[in-house]
């Protein structure tokens, strides 16, 4: 290495240093979230109300406390006044979202008024490839919207937790075909699946995070009471038609149906800071 | 009960498909959405599956009769799950958009007759309006303008500056000295009054009051001239002195914009720099 290459690469270091120091870092985004929630923050979760569950798809979290990585809001097309937000503990390896969150839905511009919560759990994921494959979730009078659903055997073996349990799955069917569940919204026996567009945030500044529109249906269906319960625990299932737009700000086009099993969390069994 | 009937509907789908072309797997199996609102009847004729369009839609295709119960299916038999507050928000913010869209294309389609009358009316009347006032502009700025070649401009310019270009004015500036001012110069230095006339005189043969009047007129002439002599005679001094000024706002302009290029450039290589460690957001909520 000359002399001369040797002043450059250290006039270029003092530089980005002095770059690094002047360089304007933008505000966080990730405010106004409902209890007080934002990257960085914690959720933490009452363990029992989930291992109390009986036949249910979920698994109990590993840790009561567990860290928001990211945070999202839901834009309905329907309403756009409707405030879905998202607080992701777990957005998969690729961060590709086979994770887990805690949604919450509040009134109109007030974060503070709570109507829903519920945390839900990535189950499986299914590719879509063709035209016709895609339609039934696409609202075009059949398929995702429906007023039940059916989870059978081979879908169960899909989802990884249920699957690795030894007989997991005969004890979750108890005989039947299939695990039954009924559309979570009212009106005749097909409605169209509700859309929304996403925006995810992975860190606080908006600087990486993903863009996705969404075409999404809940069931819902009543788990076997327990020992010490009057009636089961109701367990979602919220399936959803996503195509990823772009990703970290650049297109990145994708197409999937991903299949989530949520649990309604009390207010009262929940702590944000 | 609910077992049951899912059998049942699962049993006389898979009856009513056998005999179709498509594969009773494809169906069971399938897409596994069926429709069996009122009637099983219906609901095989339906064929959500359309044929082929749940073919491929679940990648395992095993035994038919099982994987039948399997996907969206309709009952329309109540809910026995009361809807969630996120269900019954989302099912109303949608049913009232659907509503009003309805009501919208009800009353557009009621309205449609004279609302289409109103709008043909005004793309008639747009033609006229515009052939007016295109009709009278275009011969008028076509003619003149490139009638006269460029470089007569310059001779223009020399009747000061009616001309505000800036190339027009260099030329015309530049040039005019040298046409209109140094070439009458040779004829000043004839102008010395007192050795004109004396030499004027002293010509025999020349009458004295045609010589006086003659002279006078010369003197006249003369000085007149010798007026204009000095300023003419100036000009070219100054500017062999001093350089023109038109050369020095030429100058400042040209270091002016050096300087504005190397600051530009090197506020571009700051910026690049910065960007490099800047997060930028790409993403709102």
């Amino acid at each position: 290495m000359g002399l001369f290459e040797l002043a450059r690469r250290v006039g270029e270091k003092r530089l980005d240093d002095l770059a690094r120091t002047h360089a304007r870092q933008p505000d966080r985004v990730d405010t106004g979230l409902p209890l007080g929630a934002c990257i960085g923050g914690m959720i933490e979760l009452v363990l029992a109300d989930f291992a109390l569950l009986e036949g249910s798809l979920l698994r109990v979290p590993k840790t009561a406390q567990m860290p928001i990585v990211a945070v999202s809001r839901l834009h309905i097309d329907a309403d756009e006044d409707l405030s879905i937000f998202r607080m992701y503990t777990d957005i998969g390896a690729d961060r590709d979202g086979q994770g887990s969150f805690l949604q919450v839905m509040t009134g109109k511009d007030r974060p503070q008024d709570i109507r829903d919560i519920a945390y839900y759990q990535f189950l499986y994921r299914e590719y879509p490839v063709s035209a016709e494959e895609q339609d039934a979730f696409l609202g075009n009078g059949y398929g995702l919207g429906q007023d039940h659903y059916g989870m059978d055997r081979d879908e169960l073996t899909q989802i990884p937790h249920v699957f690795a349990g030894a007989g997991r799955i005969d004890a979750l069917l108890a005989g039947e075909d299939a695990l039954g569940y009924e559309r979570d919204a009212p009106g005749g026996s097909y409605i169209r699946p509700w859309t929304g567009r996403e925006r995810r945030l992975d860190d606080g500044v908006g600087e990486k995070g993903v863009e996705k529109t969404h075409s999404f249906m809940q069931y819902v269906r009543r788990l076997p009471a327990g020992p010490t319960q009057q009636s089961g625990a109701v367990e979602r299932l919220w399936i959803d038609f996503e195509k990823v737009e772009s990703m970290d700000g650049r297109s990145a086009p994708a197409v999937w149906v991903d299949y989530l099993a949520g649990l309604s969390i009390d207010p009262q069994h929940l702590k944000v800071f | 009960m609910k077992t049951i009937r899912f059998q049942i509907a699962a049993a006389l789908a898979a009856v009513a498909l056998a005999g179709s072309f498509v594969a009773p797997v494809a169906f069971a199996k399938g897409s596994g959405f069926s429709s069996s609102h009122s009637s099983f009847s219906s609901s095989s004729s339906h064929s959500y599956s359309s044929g082929s369009s749940s073919s491929s839609y679940h990648s395992s295709s095993s035994s038919s009769t099982v994987s039948r119960s399997s996907g969206f299916s309709s009952s329309g038999s109540s809910k026995s799950i009361p809807t969630t507050a996120l269900g019954s928000s989302l099912y109303a913010a949608q049913s009232s958009r659907d509503a009003a869209a309805t009501l919208n294309t009800s009353q557009s389609s009621r309205n449609g007759g004279g609302s289409g009358s109103s709008v043909g009316g005004s793309y008639g009347g747009t033609p006229s309006y515009g052939a007016t006032r295109y009709s009278s502009p275009a011969p008028v700025y076509s003619a003149p303008s490139y009638s006269a070649p460029a470089p007569q401009t310059v001779i223009v310019h020399q009747s000061s500056g009616i001309n505000s270009f800036l190339f027009g004015w260099l030329l015309g500036h530049d040039s005019s000295p040298r046409e209109t001012v140094v070439v009458p110069q040779p004829a000043a230095p004839m102008a010395p009054s007192s050795n004109d006339s004396g030499y004027q005189n002293s010509q025999p043969g020349s009458p004295p009051v045609s010589a006086m009047a003659g002279g006078s007129d010369d003197a006249s002439g003369v000085q007149a001239q010798s007026d204009h002599l000095p300023s003419a005679a100036a000009v070219p001094q100054a500017t062999h002195e001093q350089p023109h000024p038109f050369l020095t706002v030429l100058k400042w302009i040209v270091g002016i914009g050096i300087a504005g290029v190397l600051v530009t450039l090197l506020h571009r290589a700051w910026a690049a720099r910065k960007a490099r460690f800047t997060a930028q957001t790409n993403y709102r909520l």
